[in-house]
């Protein structure tokens, strides 16, 4: 009985169960490659510095993504985000507040991105492309082009980035792990969810049974720039700076994990657990490049090399696998017709 | 009943005064009005737009992003995107330029090393989108990390500088064979209507704005889809290749991160030149005057001295604007069609 939901979870889950294996495979690799990797502080610590406001930001991208949109202006978004932190916190607004106002804004950010899409019916690529130059020089206006140093921030604003509790588990890796278990529950435990992978498998029919398409894209959207301004948050306690430019080159990072985690563009694919596997894979080998010496536009074309597989092996998979079941059936009509 | 099938035809064909179909049709003048009207205030805001040599500076400045542009608009028409033009050409600049370096006796032949270069970065994205049936965005995205930093490790911290080009090199790109005409600004032109002629007149061509406009509609008609693709692919490449070449001649510093960030500017010229994101639509003189546009305001926004946030903020503006327009006048088509069909059903 075991055995047979072991097998069935193995087929429902077959991708989960590929990276998971890659995982190890990369967790051994690393190992051997140094000595200092096998470390629970190192490996939650390195992976916190690596891969947390990646996360943050692929949380929010899967959510558009499952509705089969994109937004390439998160990243600017974030970056809108840690410059108003930066500029609040020397105007002297308390942290709450300011987290607040930083929250709404970025979540409006999204939005607005959203109605332009979803109101003039526009291909979200090169909407979020201009949008995305849009919040750069908003960062710029607020930032100006030195941004801010470490002296800009009070303590209170650090806190959550910069906090290790019991001197071991970073604080912003809990809210991590609270955002992560949040996102699960609202995909695969709610309506909404439901609703997103309907949206993006077939927009006409979740039209047709009388939902409304558009407020639910355009809400992702919103979730998205939510979680730009949580990363922005992450973002001035980890580094404690601020400036325009902030996180220019994540987007790569960010879809990596998301095309790793079994995600498709065209939408309605992919579940949050492969996503976790897929951050935790790309940051165990990110960690040991980082151990082992690898410089870093080595280790950008090692996760460039990684996307690439993981969009070409699945197309390889399923090629050999089509050639295998025409050439059985083949067969089988051969032997059926000489009897 | 002759006289009711003529009416039915007629009822059936789009309206054509239709604001909407105007502005369909002559995309392209369109485009050139914006170009004039930007023209106008900047020649007014600013005493130096107007004199020969800064006009002469913007043009040759555009020459390379129109190149680029062309090049993007073929792709892009075919409802498919390539995000790695900018690594793609520093990559073929570099690598071009490094042989340049190594034999400066070879001659004119090293100007197919660049374009080689292209040719088999497009193949590569091509293959992948073509044949793969996977979004664009993620392949091209993940072209863009690889091709740089397959220059990053080829360069091992070297950089190419103006002794090491070849003096024949940077005379073919900034010399003028034709009085008053700098040969980049003919190589340009040249492309461009090559370029335009192919997809105009050849069946390859056409096929390509079929394929962008209805791909499903396409591959049942018996079009060769995957291949067209692959081919528009390949021909950006090419086209990049050249442009890293001649960007590389005229700017005579090659480093690892050339050209980076380039290809928001490039996809810029596409869309604010009428060529519909959707695909199937638009043409590569659209694309190369949106690039003119786009350099236009760079340069006259940095004479008239407005801040660095101001040139950022309507980039993206003029992005967007154009989208919004494109997408309310496709709709307003689809709907007269509808209607008028509907129309002739009804009768």
């Amino acid at each position: 009985m075991a055995g047979h939901r072991f097998r069935e979870f193995l087929g429902t889950h077959s991708w989960e169960s590929v990276i998971l294996v890659f995982n190890v495979f990369a967790v051994v690799v690393a190992s051997l490659l140094s000595p200092l990797y096998l470390d629970a502080f190192q490996i939650l610590y390195s992976l916190q510095q690596s891969m947390g406001i990646a996360s943050i930001l692929a949380i929010g991208f899967m959510m558009i993504i499952l509705v089969g949109e994109i937004d390439l202006s998160l990243p600017a978004i974030l970056a809108v985000g840690t410059v108003s932190f930066a500029r609040l916190s020397v105007m002297g607004v308390p942290f709450w507040m300011a987290a607040l106002i930083v929250f709404a804004f970025s979540m409006l950010a999204g939005l607005l991105n959203g109605y332009l899409i979803v109101t003039f019916s526009l291909p979200s690529m090169a909407v979020t492309l201009g949008m995305m130059g849009v919040y750069r020089a908003i960062a710029l206006w607020i930032g100006g082009y030195e941004g801010f140093g470490a002296s800009a921030f009070k303590p209170s604003y650090i806190l959550i980035g910069d906090t290790l509790i019991g001197g071991v588990i970073p604080a912003s890796f809990l809210l991590l792990v609270f955002l992560f278990i949040l996102a699960y529950l609202l995909v695969h435990k709610s309506v909404y969810g439901r609703l997103l992978y309907a949206t993006g498998n077939n927009r006409r029919a979740t039209h047709l049974t009388g939902h409304n398409v558009k407020s639910i894209i355009a809400s992702t959207y919103g979730i998205g720039g939510l979680m730009a301004g949580v990363g922005a948050m992450v973002y001035i306690g980890q580094y404690q700076s601020a400036r325009a430019d902030n996180v220019a080159n994540i987007l790569l990072f960010v879809v990596a994990c998301i095309a790793l985690g079994g995600f498709s563009l065209a939408g309605g694919k992919g579940r949050v657990f492969g996503l976790v596997l897929s951050i935790l894979l790309l940051g165990t080998i990110q960690n040991g490049m980082g151990l082992a010496n690898i410089p870093g536009p080595v280790q950008t074309l090692v996760i460039g090399l990684i996307l690439i597989a993981s969009i070409v092996v699945p197309i390889g998979i399923g090629a050999i696998s089509g050639v295998v079941s025409r050439a059985k059936n083949f067969a089988e009509r051969v032997s059926a017709s000489s009897k | 009943m002759a006289n009711k099938m003529s009416d039915l035809t007629t009822t059936v064909q789009t309206p054509k005064r239709h604001w909407s179909v105007v502005i369909l049709k002559n995309r392209v003048i369109g485009v050139l009005f914006f170009e004039v009207l930007i023209m106008t205030i900047f020649s007014i805001a600013a005493k130096k737009f107007l004199t020969l040599s800064n006009l002469n500076t913007i043009f040759l400045n555009a020459c390379i992003l129109a190149i680029l542009a062309c090049a993007e608009a073929v792709v892009i028409i075919t409802r498919n995107y390539d995000v790695s033009v900018a690594s793609m050409l520093a990559l073929a600049a570099f690598v071009g330029f490094d042989l340049i370096k190594k034999y400066p006796n070879a001659g004119p032949v090293l100007i197919l090393v660049p374009i080689a270069i292209g040719i088999i970065c497009g193949l590569v994205n091509g293959v992948i989108v073509a044949y793969g049936r996977v979004s664009s965005v993620f392949v091209t995205l993940a072209g863009l990390s690889i091709y740089r930093g397959i220059v990053t490790v080829y360069a091992r911290g070297h950089q190419i500088e103006p002794k090491d080009i070849a003096e024949w090199v940077r005379d073919s790109v900034t010399g003028s064979m034709l009085p008053g005409f700098s040969n980049l600004a003919i190589i340009a032109i040249v492309i461009l209507v090559l370029v335009s002629i192919y997809l105009r007149y050849t069946r390859i061509g056409r096929q390509i704005y079929a394929i962008g406009s209805n791909p499903d509609a396409a591959t049942f008609y018996g079009l060769k889809v995957s291949r067209v693709i692959l081919g528009a692919y390949v021909l950006c490449g090419a086209l990049t290749g050249l442009s890293g070449f001649l960007f590389a001649a005229r700017s005579s510093y090659v480093v690892p991160w050339f050209a980076q960030g380039l290809e928001m500017q490039v996809i810029g010229a596409v869309v604010v030149g009428g060529v519909s994101v959707l695909g199937g639509s638009g043409n590569v003189v659209g694309a190369a005057l949106g690039a003119i546009v786009l350099t236009t305001m760079d340069n006259g926004l940095i004479l008239i001295g407005t801040h660095e946030v101001i040139r950022q903020l309507l980039y993206g503006v003029a992005i967007v604007s154009a989208c919004i327009l494109d997408a309310s006048v496709l709709k307003q088509v689809s709907r007269l069609l509808k209607s008028s069909k509907r129309l002739g059903a009804r009768r």
